[in-house]
């Protein structure tokens, strides 16, 4: 028989259990990001295999720091991560409470609004761009049947570019933040909010006193994943403007792509890839300092 | 009755299953009978589909070398497709010969060791003596002072005219003409739902030559340099005036990568592109036509003897980890000399000096003889006429991608709006000038 006791033996099942999932994490989680900060400090082109990795220190952060193309990326990025993060989480937690308290319809308009998020990205992109088509689409077509001469190019447009990933983003995303805002709000005491109205509380007064307070955790998830998700914005532009019109809606996540994969410079691709990872990680950390203590819990 | 599946049955035959799925991930290998030999063989990665030419070329060299397989693995062209090819050279997935699609993208890899040195093979054969490195004209990247492959193919430029709508208006097919007369009939062709052009020429490359982009022999963007800004200035004043395709439409229709479609739909009157535009042409299920096609030479500023503006393509090259190395160059060789017979119907118009049959041959593939689709005399003088185009070749290659990239951008900026062309030149060349001292 086997001389391990049976504290022992439970924690050897329990490591049992988890080993696939460690196994799986440790390799293409963790192993990835640890080559990627160490390729950060390296020149790299692939081509030239392990042995062509050429040790540069800081060098890549240097020249990121006096890039303006990087500069720019971020400033993008910030816009587009800054504006979409709060909009979705609002127009997420609007929707939950529309449906939540019964709109006619309720359950079709939740199905419509979460369909976004269970489309393939293609086929969303395929869509968007025939609704925005500066002649053709549906949009301009409306708004020249209103007497606008001359209406906005949208994705082909410099101006416009960043500003319709973001909307086309937000209204990808805002159905699955409802579905899980609706969860949280089913959660909601019910005796709490009862006694506020007897206590003569209205819709406003139990919405901040009594629901924020108890959803707070779920919007922080939200918020949370949401600023990972815009901040890493990748595959609709890669589809839809592939960073353009000239360079309008190149982000970080795109000028990564650009450096590693078209230009192959990967040290430099890694090193932009650690400061975004740092700059998400400061903001999440920030926000998750800011939100403790405001919840029901 | 009932059947009882056990898991260990259901895990054998999904492991089957995927074995059996990787093994059609391969590629079709071909030999003489069809079969592997237990000869000699071959493993060739290039980017063109099977069917376009190489498994044919493949089966016609297995044929010509009888014990020898030949398996042809396709990547697709793109990032990710490049990207994948990099990594199995670099991770010693057995590879003899691949192929590259750019000079930039071949010199990466000749210039990381992943490609043969050919020089001797290449320069102790006088019939290549045009792609030696004492050539008149060079016409084989030279790479530290070494040659490392033959390009295969010429990627001539060219205009495609809508013969109907020339004929209509009473002007004939160009056979050679400056960049002014082509401003000037796709002017005269504007009417209606009809644009003249897709695009104004872009001389540029042609006039500048090897190494278009750089100055100080290398160590300077070329970009103030006027010839870049006078082909925005064409382009601009040309899509003011409506003679080509607006920008945002081309952008908003993806049509750089699509442009055959405006033109085989009628809306164009000229489409300056290469020769596999040919393929769509006679492709009348997805483009049904009725007009025939001519074929123009590129125009040129007045009085410039310069290059054409295309290049030369399709660059194999020996793995350097092959383990048959002398088989693998017979087949690069072999390649060179039969693209006429098998790659023209794609498109590909071939870089050996061909004789005159192979010339008739290669463009009855390339046209199928159809002279309801094709005014097949525009198209063979264009095509395969003498003196054949020539192409400059560059030798420097530094940030190469970085630098189109830049200039690609900045002219999209202008031609949107969001730009003056004034700034092009010290903004390219403040962008030019960092990315080349990045890599440096």
């Amino acid at each position: 028989m086997s001389a391990l006791s049976a504290r022992h033996r439970r924690e050897l099942a329990g490591w049992a259990f988890i080993m696939p999932n460690l196994v799986g994490v440790m390799l293409f989680l963790l192993v990835p990001v640890v080559v990627g900060a160490g390729l950060s400090f390296a020149n790299w082109n692939l081509v030239s295999g392990v042995e062509g990795v050429r040790l540069t220190g800081l060098e890549n952060y240097r020249l990121l720091a006096v890039d303006p193309a990087y500069w720019r990326a971020v400033g993008r990025t910030v816009q587009y991560a800054g504006i979409a993060v709060p909009v979705t989480v609002a127009s997420g937690l609007l929707l939950a409470l529309a449906l939540h308290a019964g709109a006619f319809g309720s359950r079709v308009l939740q199905l419509i609004f979460f369909l976004p998020h269970v489309v393939s990205m293609i086929a969303l992109g395929v869509a968007w761009l025939l609704i925005l088509h500066p002649t053709a689409g549906i949009v301009n077509l409306a708004l020249k049947a209103v007497g606008m001469d001359s209406p906005p190019l949208w994705l082909a447009s410099p101006q416009w570019a960043l500003w319709c990933l973001m909307a086309i983003s937000i209204w990808a995303a805002a159905g699955f933040h409802a579905l899980v805002f609706m969860a949280a709000l089913q959660a909601v005491p019910k005796e709490l909010q009862e006694a506020a109205m007897i206590d003569g509380a209205g819709w406003f007064r139990r919405f901040t006193t009594v629901t924020w307070p108890a959803i707070t955790p779920t919007v922080t998830f939200l918020v949370v994943t949401s600023i990972i998700g815009f901040s890493q914005g990748f595959g609709l532009i890669a589809f839809l403007t592939e960073g353009g019109p000239g360079e309008a809606s190149t982000t970080l996540s795109y000028l990564m792509y650009q450096t590693g994969f078209q230009q192959y410079r990967f040290g430099s691709a890694a090193a932009m890839g650690m400061t975004a990872f740092i700059g998400v990680a400061v903001v999440t950390a920030l926000y998750w300092r800011w939100q403790r203590g405001r919840s029901l819990a | 009755m009932t059947t009882n599946i056990s898991r260990r049955g259901i895990l054998a035959g999904s492991l089957a299953a995927g074995v059996a799925a990787l093994a059609g991930c391969a590629g079709s290998p071909a030999s003489p009978g069809g079969g592997a030999s237990g000869g000699e063989s071959l493993q060739v990665w290039g980017g063109v589909p099977g069917e376009n030419g190489p498994d044919a070329l493949c089966k016609a060299f297995a044929d010509a070398n009888p014990g020898v397989t030949v398996t042809y693995t396709r990547y697709v062209n793109d990032d990710q497709g490049n990207v994948k090819l990099d990594t199995s050279l670099q991770g010693g997935v057995p590879i003899d010969v691949f192929f590259s699609y750019g000079p930039d993208v071949f010199a990466r890899r000749a210039g990381a060791g992943l490609a043969l040195d050919l020089t001797e093979k290449i320069e102790s054969d006088q019939t290549l003596a045009e792609f030696h490195r004492s050539a008149s004209v060079l016409k084989n990247p030279v790479i530290d002072d070494k040659l490392y492959t033959l390009p295969c193919t010429e990627s001539t430029n060219f205009v495609f005219v809508n013969k109907a709508i020339f004929d209509a208006a009473g002007i004939g097919v160009p056979t050679a003409w400056t960049t002014d007369e082509f401003t000037g009939i796709a002017a005269e062709l504007t009417k209606g739902k009809v644009i003249g052009a897709f695009d104004s020429p872009m001389t540029s490359r042609g006039t500048l030559g090897s190494n278009w982009l750089y100055a100080d022999d290398g160590r300077k963007s070329n970009f103030t340099n006027p010839a870049f800004s006078a082909d925005i200035a064409r382009r601009l004043q040309m899509q003011q005036a409506g003679t080509i395709m607006p920008r945002q439409r081309v952008l908003a229709e993806k049509l750089t990568t699509f442009q055959q479609k405006p033109f085989l739909a009628g809306e164009l009157a000229m489409l300056g592109s290469s020769a596999y535009v040919m393929r769509y042409i006679k492709d009348l299920k997805e483009y049904p036509h009725e007009f025939v096609t001519a074929a123009a030479p590129e125009p040129k500023p007045a009085g410039d003897a310069s290059f054409n503006t295309g290049g030369l393509g399709d660059f194999p090259a020996v793995s350097s980890k092959s383990a048959n190395p002398d088989l693998a160059w017979k087949f690069v060789h072999f390649w060179f000399t039969n693209a006429a017979t098998h790659l023209a119907a794609g498109g590909r118009v071939p870089s050996a000096k061909l004789s005159a049959a192979d010339a008739t041959t290669a463009l009855a593939a390339m046209t199928d003889n159809n002279s309801e689709l094709f005014d097949l005399e525009s198209f063979k003088t264009v095509l395969f006429g003498q003196p054949r185009p020539r192409f400059s070749v560059d030798t420097i290659f530094t940030a190469q991608t970085e630098l189109i990239t830049i200039k690609n951008k900045l002219e999209e900026e202008v031609l949107l709006g969001a730009r003056d062309l004034s700034t092009f030149a010290a903004e390219a060349t403040k962008q030019g000038d960092a990315a080349l001292a990045t890599a440096s």
